[in-house]
């Protein structure tokens, strides 16, 4: 088994087959490089398809918030006696959560969540001046749903066509560059998402059972010759381009599938009951891959799992409800999972969407397309209990506002975001400006809701 | 004109501006040159123009000619669906439609639009089932028609107003601010798109090199105001009833007090006045939209890549930029102009001789697409029961495309080249396998309890020689164009003695061709 590179011109020479364990040796001082346990961190980031609604997701608890808040939102505003509150260490008013997520709650109030507050794509600190004068750049179509979710997974925010490498690729290919690895380092497990792809380190996009293999080939002589001229066929490198690529993805999706089965055949079945729902499925995947994460001999993976239906245009007390429900009890789920296999240290789970929403509603029991929004992060290494970053003016046309309807300009870059999650990851710094393409435009570069790693991995 | 080749005569009329009726006249009626139209460029043809070529199409193609065939094609009715409010039978009646219909040609049109202005049962918008036959019955009997009647009916259809909650918009001026989410999609996804397009569909520059967008958030918010007071047609309630409960019976109707009475401000400038009329507002402002220069080849592109290939040429776009903006009598819009050119083009007519096959030509069957044409290649009959589980794994079942947006991005680019495979988003490594295990059950098991294949003639074949087999399916399945490799692959294996029956012969071909990629992309 080779291993999964993309474009074999662009591996340096540390990253063939006998390069990488000998260099992995020699970088780490350990034996068995491979070994799962001593230096194993994965990542889980979870995409909220269609923007999920940051102003009800944690709202204002002091009297003077809670009413401003109240009398704005107005048929959208959510009774304070409903909301969890928590106290964020550095802010001196309280807070609180919307009613679905009581463990989400419980999580900040322990300290291993915190959030990132008012986040999102932004090329450069930007004012609300400089926005509607025009004297700053500003990503690419800001309120399409399609624009937003590429570029949230890319980081690229200007573009002629759609992206087509994301940032956890990157990050992916640093990991590969470091480790090495027989098995792409990047699962989703929400099939094809621009996240995942990387320039040098091969990803797996899958969805549904991600060990199909072929039906059909009883072992048979007929079966035996049928099941030789079927790879043949799909090892042909004649036809249009676009036909072999259909030929490359199949081939791909066999082997990924039969190693991961075979990693797979090694665990047991979770005793954690997970949400019978789209994202619950999918994290529980994450899991059961976690835990025969030693048969993959990763020392870092990275893994995309997806909820959708954000996108309340309307009804969106009833339909947020039921979608931040979902979230909270798949990580809750999720969390004593990791419990149990003893990597609350290891594994750190963000949340991305489009955008948030506006703050004022529209006539039909809902909101449509804002900009900054908050997200959370959850794991042991999380320095939780604490917002990370501005909190916005929640005033319709205010100074937060890029319009009249409260969408507001983010305070915190999704590449501050990202690259602090990517440091603790064990991306060296230097290779966070180009996975990170604005990172320099912002102080601090990183947010402090992960600490850096306690050694730092050099590269040769 | 019989002394000009046909392709190059139609080529050189074509980058002028000549309606495809003038361009049968100059060069030549191409069914006046029937008996030359090949069985392979039939089937070929049938690949674009149908949802999998069938002998009797084969030859009803090659006696009138492309484009006779065309003209009967927009003459054949649709095959309706019926109303119901059961969902899998109205999914089973895609099939249906697709296995028996006569109106092959409309059906991929209509499949065509349904995946550009898009509504689906995935979340809660849409009511009651009983909506999908209205909005299929509405797209296939408006795929022939005028491109604005479309825009019309989608707009006014209570599908949509469900959908992108359209529907009991309110014109409110106080405390309160009319919902923008069908203004602007149906200005990004279904007309114009994000930014301003050449006629050749590349996009237009400023003179830094950027992309001009089409539209700020003014216009987004006169749309938005536009759109407001239209309600469901519910019988229950004379006068109409602003927030009665959703009926999908038939259009929206104006309920003119709840239209806003502000001004609006739509595209390039165009503003409405201020307390106007709801019905003649609506129709200006789908005409302000219907004039911007994008739709032309916003819309050519993506019906170019839903029925021929994923990477049109500049040239190509071009073509059927002019068709759309002129059917030759002045008429813009003319949806059977836009097809035929589409379908006729030099470019679609390139592969017709494989060797003139280019690298970047062709598309990934989409999984409906794949899934009917394999179905007709393999002579099936159906109720379409268990079909829609399929579209499931793969990722696309009829009327549950998981948001507007479609199934897949017509602009989803590929890694490593300059193409775009919209096709290729819901190609993961889940679904790639699942496409080739849709095949064993195909061929060697069920794909539904009232789907049969039928394939004697294969059979038949096999018994005659595993060449003579090849050459059969080859002929109906692949157009004639199967690779040498993959001939010469499939003839050595299937001579293995492994393979004691013809029947196990022929499954074992139909299994191995029907699963390969070559067989899954049409080039």
């Amino acid at each position: 088994m080779g291993i999964f590179t993309r474009r074999d011109f662009l591996r340096t020479g540390c990253c063939t087959a006998a390069g990488v364990a000998a260099a992995s040796i020699s970088r780490l001082g350990l034996m068995n490089a491979f070994a799962a346990g001593t230096d194993y961190k994965a990542l889980v980031c979870i995409f909220m398809f269609g923007g999920n609604d940051g102003n009800n997701t944690i709202v204002p608890y002091d009297s003077a918030g809670y009413a401003n808040y109240a009398s704005l939102r107005s048929l959208l505003a959510l009774p304070q006696a409903q909301l969890l509150p928590i106290q964020p260490k550095s802010q001196s008013l309280p807070f609180a959560l919307h009613p679905a997520l009581p463990e989400v709650q419980s999580l900040f109030n322990s300290g291993q969540l915190a959030f990132v507050t008012n986040t999102g794509v932004l090329p450069q600190p930007t004012n609300q001046t400089q926005y509607l004068n025009n004297q700053v750049p500003i990503p690419i179509n800001l309120f399409s749903h399609q624009d937003q979710q590429n570029q949230m997974q890319s980081d690229t925010l200007q573009y002629l066509g759609l992206p087509t490498v994301g940032w956890g690729g990157l990050v992916a290919d640093q990991m590969q560059e470091i480790y090495g690895g027989n098995f792409p380092i990047t699962i989703s497990l929400d099939g094809v998402n621009v996240f995942a792809e990387g320039l040098v380190a091969q990803s797996l996009q899958t969805g549904g059972n991600p060990t199909q293999g072929l039906s059909g080939f009883s072992g048979s002589s007929a079966d035996n010759a049928r099941l030789a001229a079927f790879q043949a066929l799909l090892s042909f490198k004649d036809g249009p381009t676009l036909m072999q690529q259909a030929a490359t993805t199949t081939s791909n999706a066999l082997q990924a599938a039969s190693t991961l089965a075979a990693a797979l055949a090694t665990g047991s079945s979770l005793k954690i009951k997970f949400p019978k729902t789209q994202l619950g499925g999918q994290i529980a995947q994450v899991a059961q891959i976690l835990q025969v994460r030693s048969a993959l001999g990763l020392n870092r993976q990275i893994f995309f799992v997806g909820a959708g239906g954000f996108d309340t245009h309307t009804a969106q007390i009833v339909t947020q409800h039921n979608l931040l429900q979902e979230v909270n009890d798949s990580l809750a789920a999720f969390y004593t999972a990791l419990q149990d296999m003893g990597l609350t240290q290891q594994v750190v789970t963000f949340t991305l969407s489009d955008f948030a929403r506006t703050f004022e509603p529209n006539s039909t029991y809902g909101s449509d397309h804002g900009w900054g929004n908050h997200h959370l992060i959850m794991g042991g290494p999380v320095v939780g209990g604490d917002f990370y970053g501005d909190w916005p003016t929640l005033a319709l046309g205010g100074p937060s506002d890029a319009t009249q309807q409260g969408r507001w300009i983010p305070t915190t870059s999704l590449d501050q975001y990202g690259a602090t999650i990517a440091q603790w990851f064990g991306v060296p710094a230097t290779a966070l400006p180009t996975i990170f393409p604005h990172l320099s435009n912002f102080s601090p570069q990183t947010l402090g809701f992960l600490p850096p790693p306690a050694q730092s991995v050099r590269k040769p | 004109m019989t002394t000009i080749g046909k392709n190059s005569c139609r080529q050189f009329f074509s980058v002028r501006i000549f309606a495809v009726a003038t361009l049968a006249l100059l060069c030549g009626s191409i069914s006046a040159q029937a008996q030359t139209v090949s069985a392979q460029v039939a089937a070929r043809f049938l690949e674009q123009a149908s949802w999998g070529p069938t002998p009797a199409t084969i030859s009803q193609v090659q006696a009138s000619g492309l484009q006779t065939y065309l003209q009967q094609q927009f003459a054949v009715p649709a095959s309706t669906y019926p109303a119901t409010t059961n969902f899998a039978s109205i999914q089973q009646q895609f099939f249906v439609n697709a296995l028996q219909g006569q109106d092959q040609l409309r059906q991929r049109v209509s499949f065509a639009l349904s995946q550009i202005f898009v509504v689906s049962d995935v979340g809660p918008n849409i009511k009651s089932p009983a909506a999908f036959p209205l909005w299929m019955n509405m797209l296939q009997n408006d795929a022939f028609g005028n491109f604005f009647t479309l825009m019309n009916d989608v707009t006014i259809s209570p599908v949509m107003g469900s959908y992108l909650s359209m529907a009991e918009n309110n014109g409110c001026s106080r405390n309160c601010r009319p919902n923008e989410n069908y203004g602007r999609e149906l200005l990004q996804l279904f007309t114009i798109g994000l930014f301003q397009l050449n006629p050749d569909g590349t996009p237009v520059l400023d003179q830094y090199g950027n992309l001009i967008p089409t539209y700020g958030q003014t216009t987004i918010e006169g749309f938005g105001d536009l759109f407001t007071g239209w309600t469901y047609n519910n019988p229950a309630y004379n006068p109409p009833h602003f927030f009665a409960p959703p009926v999908y019976v038939g259009p929206m109707i104006p309920v003119q007090v709840h239209y806003s009475q502000a001004s609006k401000t739509l595209l390039n400038g165009y503003t409405l006045a201020p307390k106007g009329n709801i019905q003649t507002d609506l129709t200006s402002g789908l005409q302000n939209i219907f004039t911007h220069p994008n739709v032309a080849p916003f819309i050519c592109k993506q019906l170019i890549q839903k029925l021929v290939t994923s990477n049109p040429s500049t040239t190509y776009v071009s073509n059927c930029s002019s068709a759309f903006l002129n059917d030759g009598t002045g008429v813009a819009g003319n949806m059977q102009a836009v097809i035929s050119e589409i379908l006729l083009d030099p470019e679609a007519r390139r592969g017709d001789n494989p060797a003139n096959v280019e690298p970047g030509d062709g598309h990934l069957r989409e999984p409906l697409l794949y899934i009917n044409y394999a179905l007709r290649a393999l002579n099936a009959t159906s109720d379409g029961n268990g079909l829609s589980n399929y579209g499931n794994v793969f990722l696309q079942a009829p009327f549950l495309s998981p948001s507007v947006f479609n199934f897949y991005p017509p602009n989803y680019p590929i890694q490593g080249t300059s193409l775009v495979g919209p096709e290729f988003a819901i190609l993961n490594a889940n679904t790639a396998v699942s496409r080739v295990n849709f095949v064993n059950d195909l061929v060697y098991g069920s794909v539904g309890p009232a789907t049969t294949i039928n394939i004697a003639p294969y059979v038949t074949a096999a018994g005659n020689g595993v060449p003579a087999l090849l050459t059969l399916i080859n002929t109906n399945m692949m157009h004639g164009a199967m690779p040498t490799d993959m001939y010469n692959e499939l003839l050595s294996t299937l001579q293995n003695s492994a393979f004691t029956t013809p029947t196990s012969v022929a499954q074992a071909a139909l299994y191995l061709v029907t699963s390969s990629a070559q067989f899954q992309f049409e080039d």
